[in-house]
């Protein structure tokens, strides 16, 4: 008579107790004599093991055989899921496996374990390849299509148990054997399926059964959390579902046209049909591949135009008929790509609520796409909202460990929150992890410029160059560097390269020209414009790139009437709005650019630019002191480094105007030599104005003449105005004709208002 | 291994050394006991397994795996924390004191053969995997502590234990009275370790390992990667593929 057995079919091993001698048994072998060691393996390792009490040694063999076969199945299901396994040994696991499951032991013991647990999330997005792979194997697909079918559930379940463990402060300890155990009596599988066929009953009957059990195994403990958990999940799938009473029907793909009085109504349309794509069955007569795609992408190029054109009621609605097809056709991975897709333009036409909707649909639709995770970060991040960005770029990471994007996105946020170091530090471990991805390389690069490292910014440029000698973007990264330290010629000529290696990319083109522009070629900048404009006519920012480049050069009348034109074909342009505001404030129309420039709700860095702006207008008539108040505002609580810097050289520029010497130099003497090219020679202008003013014409003299040394134009005829109003200096703080004055106050404002 | 290298110890196993050494000299055998030393200079570590625990040892950590595999339920575990105290009674106890139960045993191999009454699979440890941890008892311990008529607190005798790097003495300290001048290189490898009938009949030297082994310390394993049982192929083919991914080799017996 043994007894005590404890008995491990994980490792296919028993030890047992038999009048005082202990012996151990492996599955089909005789017992022998225990080792010290067998105690270990099976008692210390955290082996899963069982525990059978009075029994006799056939008991415990036919226990291990039957556990031992369990164990060997669940490994071999895992292996089907698993795609580092080739698909030759998994067809072996696949037949294998088959034979297991003909036991009906076997077949409860495994369906508890995968229906009850999430998987972990980097094997989900294999589901297709994996379930296509086992076609001759029927009970095989439909249990692991069930599996992938329940994640999402498991997912909620699991989060909502969490939740309610620590609301009811469960110790963790405890936690784990309570699940394990909730596991083992098939608690979770069964809630889960309550909860994927919305049945309530059952849900409640499952938790009640398992919050009253006796007191056994210290599930007692978890009570308070089992009561929590119901009501958790009931408010999650059960009330919203009563508020929408048609998700409760099987429907095709509910809800229809015919219940669009339901769908005015509802509050959140989209968000709807999400939902009710969980709980629906696809339109058997779905469209070819092919028909599909080709509707598909005709619905996204309406909506692309509509959300150019700002009528984002409209787009709403044909993003609404977008979802309602796809989804009816069962493809919610497509369907999260094209939301994607419409959040990524929306993000272009600085339409920030909207993509922020889009992509936090499309998490809601496929959690197992990485683009999905980094556009909403991206998207989080554009908001300025970097702490929800690092986040969302942070489970990207974790949940797609081999895709470089959320490693890239995570430490670009951390560039953005100026935390330079930290930035520099990931980008270094993406290099590693990633060698073969440019992005982390380049930026690397930005980080350095961000941190006024400029010159190693420069030279890991110039490295990075040799390393991805036919990347487009490298090179522009390089050029842009160059640029940025004065060396023009050679920034021209890595441009022109970077050109030809990447024709089509937009940013490169309009970093082109600003580099011409510098380089003192504004000529061969708008010739390329004018070609490239001929070759892209539907990308409104090239022709908002030539606004720029009339306005710095003086040309206020000619700026505004390109972005008249820009904002006639896409009425909902951003930069457009914001960049003819400043245009409007140069010429005097101020009233007019106050109107469509924001005071409040910035958001992205474009907005930020809107806002200078705003506050620059009220300089211009005269209102100094709101004006500095203003961009003292924006300065606290920007988000942007970039822009942060832009903010300040405008209060100094405001200062200035105030004929606030002192202040003003102390804020545009602020971090300059960290300050890119451009901006530091803005603030060197400024700073030299605010010394001549101040009498200082000797320091005024060096800032203009030996430090100052861009060649944009721009700058250069500010730097002559400044000299001639001041005539370097007949007598100290005197100013001279009111004209001249107000020239030179134009000159400086452009510079103050340039995006 | 301190036990095993203690000067005592080490001076009594020099002693049979050399005088196994002499007798193979008045034998004429000495040429050919030095070929079996120097052999046995590059033996490894076998641990013999059954499928199950070597599937543990591959996938152990993947999360995929780990994730399914639950722990034992606070109950039973407490049930084990008095049994577990147990195992000082056993054998392994009168040989290693209270650590006892950190003891991996493996069987020293010239070819990766291991003794198949342990199981079907033999996993061959790297060398630098156990250098620093392992001994070498001269036998089985059930067999020794039998032949020797050890009791609880006798002192172990002296002379057939070494640490890991003088195995090859002890080896002919044992077997040299086996090797006469017409042995062969090829039969090196059964006289270190012969598969018996039983356990009992397991002819071997016995490795001691302190601490626990992880796939990294894995050389290669042996075994049949096609058992007639579905479920045994199934495995044994994805621990292959496992292992050679890995850079394992994988012995087809």
């Amino acid at each position: 008579m043994i007894d005590v057995a404890f008995v491990s079919g994980q490792i296919g091993k028993a030890i047992y107790r038999d009048n005082q001698t202990y012996y151990s048994v492996e599955q089909g072998s005789t017992p022998f004599p225990i080792r010290a060691g067998e105690f270990h393996d099976i008692l210390g390792r955290k082996h899963e093991f069982d525990l059978l009490e009075n029994t006799d040694l056939p008991s415990v063999e036919r226990y291990l055989e039957l556990s031992a076969l369990q164990h060997s199945c669940l490994f071999l299901l895992l292996t089907l899921i698993d795609y580092e396994v080739s698909l030759s040994a998994r067809v072996v696991a696949a037949q294998a496996s088959d034979t297991c499951l003909e036991n009906p032991a076997v077949d409860k013991f495994v369906r508890r374990r995968l229906l009850s647990v999430p998987l972990p999330t980097q094997y989900r997005s294999h589901r297709h390849e994996i379930l296509s792979s086992l076609s001759g194997f029927q009970v095989i697909k439909n249990l692991l299509q069930e599996v992938f079918e329940c994640q999402p559930v498991l997912d909620q379940l699991w989060a909502e148990w969490q939740d309610a463990t620590s609301s009811t402060e469960t110790d963790p300890s405890i936690k784990r054997d309570v699940e394990a155990q909730l596991i083992r009596t098939g608690f979770f599988e069964d809630v889960g399926q309550a909860l994927s066929q919305n049945d309530l009953q059952r849900l409640n009957e499952r938790i009640i059964k398992e919050a009253t059990a006796p007191v056994t195994d210290g599930l007692s403990v978890v009570r308070p959390s089992l009561i929590v958990l119901r009501a958790k999940l009931q408010q999650r799938f059960f009330v919203r579902s009563q508020e929408h009473p048609q998700k409760r029907l099987k429907l095709k793909h509910s809800p229809s046209r015919s219940q669009s009085k339901a769908k005015s109504e509802s509050s959140d349309f989209i968000a709807q049909l999400i939902e009710n794509s969980y709980y629906s069955e696809p339109d058997a007569k779905g469209l070819s591949a092919f028909e599909s795609k080709n509707r598909v992408v005709k619905q996204i190029s309406t909506i692309r135009e509509l959300l150019h054109l700002g009528k984002n009621g409209l787009a709403e609605k044909y993003v609404e008929d977008l979802l309602e097809f796809q989804l009816g056709q069962g493809d919610r991975e497509h369907a999260a790509m094209s939301l994607c897709s419409l959040a990524a333009i929306s993000l272009d036409a600085n339409q920030l609520a909207m993509a922020d909707r889009l992509s936090s649909y499309a998490i809601k639709l496929n959690v197992y796409d990485p683009v999905v995770y980094t556009l909403r970060a991206e998207v989080l991040k554009n908001r300025g909202h970097f702490a929800a960005a690092l986040k969302a770029y942070e489970e990207a990471k974790d949940r797609f460990p081999s895709v470089h994007y959320g490693h890239d996105g995570y430490a670009d946020v951390l560039n953005e929150q100026g935390k330079f170091d930290e930035s520099l530090k990931y980008y270094h471990q993406t290099q590693n992890h990633f060698p073969d991805d440019p992005v982390a390389f380049n930026g690397e690069v930005s980080v350095l410029r961000n941190k006024g490292e400029l010159r190693a910014a420069v030279k890991i440029a110039l490295r990075n160059t040799k390393q991805f000698s036919a990347d487009g973007v490298t090179r522009a990264t390089l050029a842009g560097c160059l640029s940025m330290i004065g060396k023009y010629d050679e920034a021209i000529k890595q441009y022109a390269l970077a050109l030809s290696l990447a024709p089509k990319n937009i940013r490169l083109i309009i970093g082109y020209c600003h580099s011409l522009k510098a380089a003192g070629k504004p000529d061969a900048a708008l010739r390329l414009l004018d070609s490239q404009i001929e070759k892209y006519p539907l990308v409104p920012a090239l022709p908002n790139t030539k606004a720029k480049l009339f306005q710095a050069s003086g040309r206020f009348r000619e700026a505004l009437n390109i972005y008249e034109a820009i904002l006639r074909q896409f009425p909902a342009y951003t930069p457009a709005t914001f960049g003819g505001a400043a245009a409007k404030i140069l010429l005097g129309r101020t009233d007019e650019a106050l109107r469509v420039l924001p005071e409040e709700g910035m958001e992205s860095e474009l907005d930020w630019f809107g806002f200078r702006a705003y506050a620059l207008a009220f300089v211009r008539i005269g209102e100094n002191d709101v004006a500095a108040q203003k961009l003292q505002f924006g300065i606290e609580v920007c988000p942007w480094v970039r822009e942060r810097a832009k903010l300040e050289t405008a209060l100094g520029f405001v200062e200035l105007a105030r004929n606030n010497t002192i202040q003003s130099i102390r804020i545009l003497q602020k971090n300059l030599a960290k300050l890119e090219q451009r901006q530091s020679q803005s603030r060197l202008l400024l700073l030299a104005h605010s010394q001549a003013q101040r009498g200082e014409s000797g320091v005024s003299k060096v800032l203009l003449g030996s430090i100052f040394n861009s060649r944009d134009p721009q700058l250069r005829g500010v730097q002559r105005q400044i000299f001639s109003s001041y005539k370097l200096f007949p007598i100290a703080g005197q100013r001279l004709t009111s004209s001249g004055q107000e020239e030179l106050f134009t000159a400086e404002l452009s510079l103050a208002l340039a995006a | 291994v301190r036990s095993a290298s203690d000067p005592a110890q080490i001076a009594a196993l020099e002693g049979r050394y050399e005088a196994a050494r002499t007798v193979a000299e008045t034998r004429s055998a000495l040429t050919q006991v030095a070929r079996f030393e120097s052999a046995v200079r590059n033996s490894f570590a076998v641990v013999s397994c059954s499928i199950y625990p070597l599937r543990q040892l591959v996938v152990e950590s993947k999360a995929l795996y780990a994730n399914y595999q639950l722990g034992t339920r606070a109950q039973v575990r407490k049930v084990a924390e008095g049994e577990f105290d147990r195992h000082r009674r056993t054998v392994d106890a009168m040989l290693f004191g209270a650590y006892g139960d950190q003891i991996i045993y493996a069987a020293l191999s010239l070819d990766g053969n291991g003794l198949k009454s342990y199981g079907a699979y033999s996993i061959i440890l790297r060398d630098v995997a156990v250098s620093k941890r392992a001994s070498v008892l001269e036998e089985n311990s059930y067999s020794f502590v039998k032949n020797h008529k050890m009791e609880p607190g006798h002192p172990i005798p002296e002379g057939y234990r070494a640490p890991w790097g003088r195995r090859a003495e002890l080896a002919v300290a044992k077997l040299a009275d086996l090797i006469s001048p017409t042995t062969s290189d090829s039969d090196f490898s059964s006289l270190l370790l012969s598969n018996g009938s039983t356990r009992d009949d397991d002819n071997f030297m016995e490795v001691h390992i302190y601490g626990g082994y992880d796939q990294n310390a894995i050389e290669a394993v042996s075994g049949n990667s096609a058992p007639k049982r579905a479920d045994e192929k199934g495995i044994a083919t994805v621990v292959k593929e496992v292992l050679n991914n890995t850079g394992k080799k994988w012995i087809e017996e």
